[in-house]
């Protein structure tokens, strides 16, 4: 007790004054006025800086994303319009044995995922046990039966993972959703981290920050970890959609930081049953891929016959393992929604563990009784279409109207296997600088994880903030920002 | 009965074209219903060609050529042995709704409409006259499913296209044995009973032979089971099984990309003749010589297309 008091602060606080804590559990206070321990340094510091300081430095954040263009393009907006991810300067900090619980969590849920998905594109082990039902694997859009029996290098299929975690009101971290397919914002990540130290050096200083550098490194270590065997130097790319990807920020980025190319699928051909890349020596072996590209458009020769985005006879090249590619094809079976709620039970099959990291609670309009507990419930949950990401098709019960209940309603019935509904969890807030003072506004986390040679997640993590009063949506995609993350060493 | 099949393809372009890639599905499989002897894929321009297996255990060969060419040539010779099939359909005692606890996990793919085989209003009135009386034998309904389509749609070619959905075949009354198939699978599938295409061809002494499509039903005792909704015949010695999909777009023989714009035409030669004794192995060297000389031309780069389908017609 004695510690709270003599850190309680008289109240000159200004970017403070005013901060109202709500249901949900905060990031910051753990009472008014009160800072969590791993706070405290951070909170003093604020404290220190007048609001027109604060607002200066927060323009100059604003304009350091906007001269290194971060930006995300915005579909069902104006098309192809680039928009600034608006970066908020509070960062947000994990205390280290907090980290340790979220990293072993993440590994032991990757390593179940990858094991997951060599059995189904192999023995399919756990579908004849019923532990997940084989129907919603031939039923989910992202199961690629064309690659049923294809080995890939080492076993890896999901290479880079980005999984969202959000906390309860008591502070519990959850797993929301796994991406497993092209997941991004890495580059936010790292951007952020660069424009904090230039913007409030001394903040920064304070406090013993891990550091997130790696990750470009890490990365390239594991794409070279899949390259076919016998190339002992190499060639690694980027594969990009090109300029209109929303993403395409983050691949420019990523490429020059790992020092690989950054091609486009008419820049590679295959010949010979290998890729090459046009160079102006002539054609150049490529011998792992990164690519950003989804698995319908990757290849017009085994996928979608419409796509000019990827390069036909790729996967025969794969196939072949005479090519890598990093994510593997047929990842998006293990991020599907339908499949999310027996993640638990599938880290049980294959490690014979429990989940470290739970679930949100989920109801499957499949099974007859949570599909009556969705219809009645509905202006309470939340329903998520399964083959949609980036918060599109989406119902906030508490912030619908009836016509849009009615419309999920009839939807929910008539494609049960294509939804899923939550309880509406308050994520957690956070002090977020809004209008000339610090207001709290609901974030969640989003790290990334690396599998190669072992299973890594860099300290660190991209945490999304919705921006306007009360939002729950976080996603870019939906006008939400970030904020930079500080994994805090022992 | 031991059959050899030539199937020979030529695409043939207006103007020169670069980066054709391809890939064939013309290697017959081996099965307890027949085994392929002989293999031979002949591609001109001169490439070389690889080959894996598909998701659905179909061989696949595939090939490119990079540089500028106005045709190209695909010879796909194949000796197979059929074997008699002694058992018929009505060997199968199951009752309808169908218990697919004795399948396997992939007839999961096989009970769903998608893609040529996708809902239509014009098929509620085929579905109900169709509909199986609980009870009843399973195999009497699939029997009656193929006659009532052979019997009631008119066989006729260039009515339907390569990539027609049953709704083309509903509305006009006819269409080729593609289109029967994919029919028959779509009745067969809405009342539970996995079906799957098959692509193949079918010898008829002293006739024009052509690659054929005809439909397999999974059966409890039977497994899977071919049955021929195009010609009132049992699947016999006469048909070779080439490969299985969940409609034409699993299997078509073959598909490709090339860049270059061109005008492209596709001719097709299906040859079929039985041999009284398995041929020596310098067989293939006998088959007709495919010579397509590269073009000199150089054109400039263009955005890259798609190949036609062959249909499957007879």
């Amino acid at each position: 007790m004695l510690e709270f008091i003599t850190d309680r602060l008289p109240p000159y606080a200004d970017l403070f004054s005013g901060y109202t804590l709500g249901s949900a559990y905060d990031e910051m206070f753990e009472a008014k006025d009160r800072p969590r321990p791993h706070y405290r340094a951070l909170y003093r510091r604020l404290q220190l800086l007048s609001p027109d300081e604060f607002r200066r430095r927060k323009a100059m954040t604003d304009l350091s994303m906007l001269q290194n263009g971060v930006g995300f393009t915005v579909y069902r907006q104006e098309e192809g319009i680039e928009r600034i991810w608006p970066m908020d300067p509070v960062p947000r900090i994990i205390p280290d044995g907090e980290w340790r619980q979220i990293e072993r969590g993440l590994i032991q849920r990757l390593l179940a995922l990858n094991l997951f998905l060599k059995d189904i594109y192999h023995d399919q082990l756990i579908l004849r046990d019923r532990v997940v039902d084989p129907r919603l694997i031939y039923e989910g859009a992202f199961f690629r039966r064309e690659f049923m029996g294809a080995t890939v290098p080492r076993d890896i299929y999901i290479h880079v993972c980005g999984t969202d975690l959000i906390r309860d009101v008591d502070g519990r971290y959850l797993v929301l959703e796994d991406n497993a397919r092209t997941p991004s914002g890495v580059s936010y990540m790292l951007h952020n981290r660069q424009v904090l130290k230039r913007v409030f050096p001394q903040l920064f200083e304070q406090c013993d920050v891990r550091g997130t550098d790696d990750y470009p490194a890490a990365l390239l270590a594991v794409l070279k970890y899949i390259a076919p065997p016998g190339r002992l130097d190499p060639t690694v790319v980027l594969l990009s959609p090109g300029i209109y990807n929303s993403a395409y920020f983050e691949h420019t980025f990523l490429a020059q930081r790992m020092g690989i190319e950054l091609v486009e699928g008419r820049d590679l051909v295959v010949d010979g049953n290998r890729v090459h890349m046009r160079t102006t020596r002539g054609l150049e072996r490529v011998d792992v891929i990164y690519r950003r590209i989804d698995d319908d458009f990757l290849d017009p020769l085994t996928f979608r016959a419409d796509s000019a985005l990827g390069v036909p006879g790729l996967v025969n090249v794969y196939r072949a393992g005479q090519v890598a590619l990093a994510n593997s094809i047929g990842t998006g079976i293990a991020d599907d929604k339908g499949i999310y709620p027996f993640v638990p039970d599938i880290i049980r099959y294959y490690l014979k563990q429990d989940a470290i990291l739970p679930n949100v609670e989920t109801f499957r309009p499949l099974v007859a009784n949570h599909l009556s507990h969705i219809l009645h419930n509905l202006d309470k949950l939340v329903v998520k279409t399964v083959n949609e990401s980036g918060g599109y098709g989406m119902l906030i019960g508490p912030a619908s109207t009836a016509a849009q209940r009615e419309e999920f309603a009839a939807r929910v019935r008539a494609h049960p296997r294509d939804y899923i509904a939550q309880p509406t969890i308050p994520l957690s807030t956070h002090p977020t600088f809004v209008e000339g003072r610090l207001e709290g506004r609901h974030v969640d986390l989003r790290p990334f994880v690396l599998c190669g040679e072992k299973i890594t997640v860099v300290p660190g993590a991209l945490t999304r903030v919705a921006l306007p009063r009360g939002s729950l949506v976080v996603n870019s995609s939906q006008g939400g920002g970030s904020k930079d993350t500080w994994v805090l060493a022992e | 009965m031991i059959l050899e099949v030539q199937h020979e393809t030529r695409f043939s372009y207006s103007r020169p074209v670069t980066e054709t890639i391809a890939e064939v599905r013309m290697e017959p499989t081996s099965d307890a219903e027949q085994s392929c002897r002989s293999f031979a894929l002949q591609v001109s321009p001169r490439t070389e060609s690889f080959r894996y297996c598909d998701g659905l255990g179909n061989s696949v060969h595939h090939f490119n050529v990079l540089e500028s060419h106005d045709e190209i040539r695909i010879l796909a010779a194949s000796v197979i042995e059929t074997h008699p099939r002694p058992r018929a359909v009505d060997s199968c005692r199951a009752l309808y709704p169908l218990d697919l606890s004795g399948a396997g996990l992939e007839v999961l793919d096989y009970l769903k409409l998608r893609g040529p085989i996708s809902w239509s209003p014009r098929l509620p009135p085929l579905l109900e006259v169709l509909r199986p009386a609980e009870g009843s034998f399973v195999a009497a309904f699939v029997r009656n499913v193929a006659d009532y389509i052979r019997t009631h749609f008119e066989y006729a070619p260039d009515v339907t296209l390569a990539n027609s959905p049953i709704d083309d075949v509903l509305e006009q009354g006819k269409g080729v044995c593609q289109d029967f198939t994919h029919l028959m699978i779509a009745v067969l599938r809405y009342h539970g009973v996995p079906a799957r295409y098959v692509s193949g061809y079918l010898h008829r002494p002293h006739e024009h032979s052509q690659s054929h499509a005809w439909c397999e039903v999974w059966l409890p005792e039977l497994g899977w089971f071919g049955v021929d909704p195009t010609n009132d015949s049992p699947i016999d010695e006469h048909y070779v099984k080439v490969a299985v999909g969940r409609d034409f777009t699993d299997v078509s023989p073959n598909r490709g990309t090339y860049r270059g714009e061109a005008r492209e035409e596709i001719f097709v030669r299906v040859e079929t003749r039985t041999l009284t004794t398995l041929p020596s192995r310098s067989w293939q060297e006998q088959l007709p010589p495919l010579h397509v000389p590269l073009t000199a031309i150089v054109p400039r780069k263009r955005p890259s297309s798609n190949q036609q389908d062959e249909q499957q017609q007879q």
